[in-house]
């Protein structure tokens, strides 16, 4: 056995059937778009997806936990493929303010010349909105209790703290569907409707991911996955749910208060 | 491969290595100052930040549940309730969080708004 610090790492099933399986993601999503009846086609390709994507990370956390594979030199690899990863998803994210700004920034004269659109009934941006900024900050200081005290080898505080952090995602999740449901327009009203749900739709979606990633953190620091100075895994949660956090300020100032 | 890893992220080695960086004294220091660290933003999560955002809450349902202004009036504008084609889910007719009350159809409102 060479005697290196990389992860040389043994045959596994899941990135040849996570890149066959993401066609079929691409493929039935293009497809839901344009036939109703293609739901089950997708739902079957999303839980697919998710069981390839289940076992490749259960595979992860035993090559990190049981077998000691994650050295520091890969931990470094680690950080920097989780730091391109969020770098990716700022550009994603970029795509929806520039389709906003584009939109809003000189109305269409068949949209009233005028932002919100004619016949748009924007939501109070002091209402459920602020409330919601305040529960991601919130969560952003409770997450960084969290790991100070895991950085200290306090499990149980770290643990009641993280509790709190995702607890706080869940709340964010249920006010917006609250939100969304009392909502006067729809995606399917005007641009305005468009930019405002692809937006927020997909900041919905990113805390969801979040909140699932600080919960998986939750029970692998509870089964003591985690030391004081080995916590990847937690730091990269940390790392989304700040830039989920981040993300959310940006549309909260941009599209809920000053694009009203 | 196996022993190597271990020797580079095992908690011993760590350990040793932590204590050799600054001598036993420093060490401690650090560890105690880390600690206050963690005690700060506790203190700041459960006295400051929890309560805060329950009392945000409360506001926040107050004033939502007496403000409770109805939806606009429909006017069937061109650029609103676009149906291009059918929605991938239900009927295809309406949104994912489609409210009768509050979203009217191409043809107007299904049920009659609460004022």
């Amino acid at each position: 056995m060479p005697k290196i610090p990389f992860h040389l790492v043994s045959r596994s099933p899941w990135p040849i059937l996570a890149s066959f399986q993401v066609f079929n993601m691409v493929y039935s999503t293009a497809k839901l778009f344009n036939s109703s009846s293609s739901s089950y086609i997708f739902l079957t390709n999303f839980c697919l997806m998710t069981l390839i994507s289940w076992n490749w990370w259960r595979d992860i956390v035993r090559e990190s936990t049981y077998e000691g594979s994650h050295t520091k030199e890969v931990i470094t690899g680690l950080k920097l493929g989780m730091m391109l990863f969020i770098t990716s998803e700022v550009f994603f994210f970029l795509s929806f303010f520039w389709a906003f700004f584009h939109c809003s920034l000189s109305p269409d004269i068949f949209i009233g010349q005028m932002w919100p659109c004619k016949g748009i009934k924007s939501f109070n941006p002091m209402g459920i909105p602020l409330m919601n900024t305040l529960i991601l900050l919130s969560s952003g200081v409770t997450l960084t209790a969290a790991h100070h005290f895991l950085m200290t080898g306090k499990k149980m505080k770290c643990n009641n703290l993280l509790i709190c952090t995702v607890m706080l995602g869940v709340y964010f999740t249920i006010l917006q569907y609250i939100e969304y449901k009392e909502a006067s327009f729809t995606i399917a009203d005007s641009i305005y409707g468009s930019t405002f749900f692809m937006a927020t739709g997909f900041h919905g979606i990113h805390v969801l991911i979040g909140t699932i990633f600080l919960f998986i953190c939750l029970v692998r620091s509870k089964t003591n996955h985690f030391s004081s100075y080995h916590h990847f895994g937690f730091e990269a949660a940390a790392w989304y749910w700040h830039f989920v956090d981040v993300v959310w300020l940006f549309l909260y100032i941009f599209i809920y208060w000053l694009g009203k | 491969m196996a022993t190597l890893a271990k020797k580079i992220v095992s908690p011993v080695a760590s350990g040793a290595r932590l204590m050799s960086t600054g001598g036993g004294g420093a060490s401690a220091t650090a560890g105690k100052h880390a600690e206050a660290h963690a005690k700060m933003w506790a203190n700041i999560s459960y006295f400051l930040v929890l309560p805060g955002v329950a009392i945000a809450s409360f506001i926040t349902f107050k004033n939502e549940s007496a403000h409770h202004e109805p939806p606009p009036e429909f006017v069937p504008y061109e650029h609103m309730r676009i149906r291009k084609k059918n929605f991938p889910f239900g009927d295809g007719k309406r949104s994912f969080f489609h409210n009768p009350e509050t979203n009217p159809l191409p043809d107007g409102y299904e049920v009659e708004p609460h004022h």
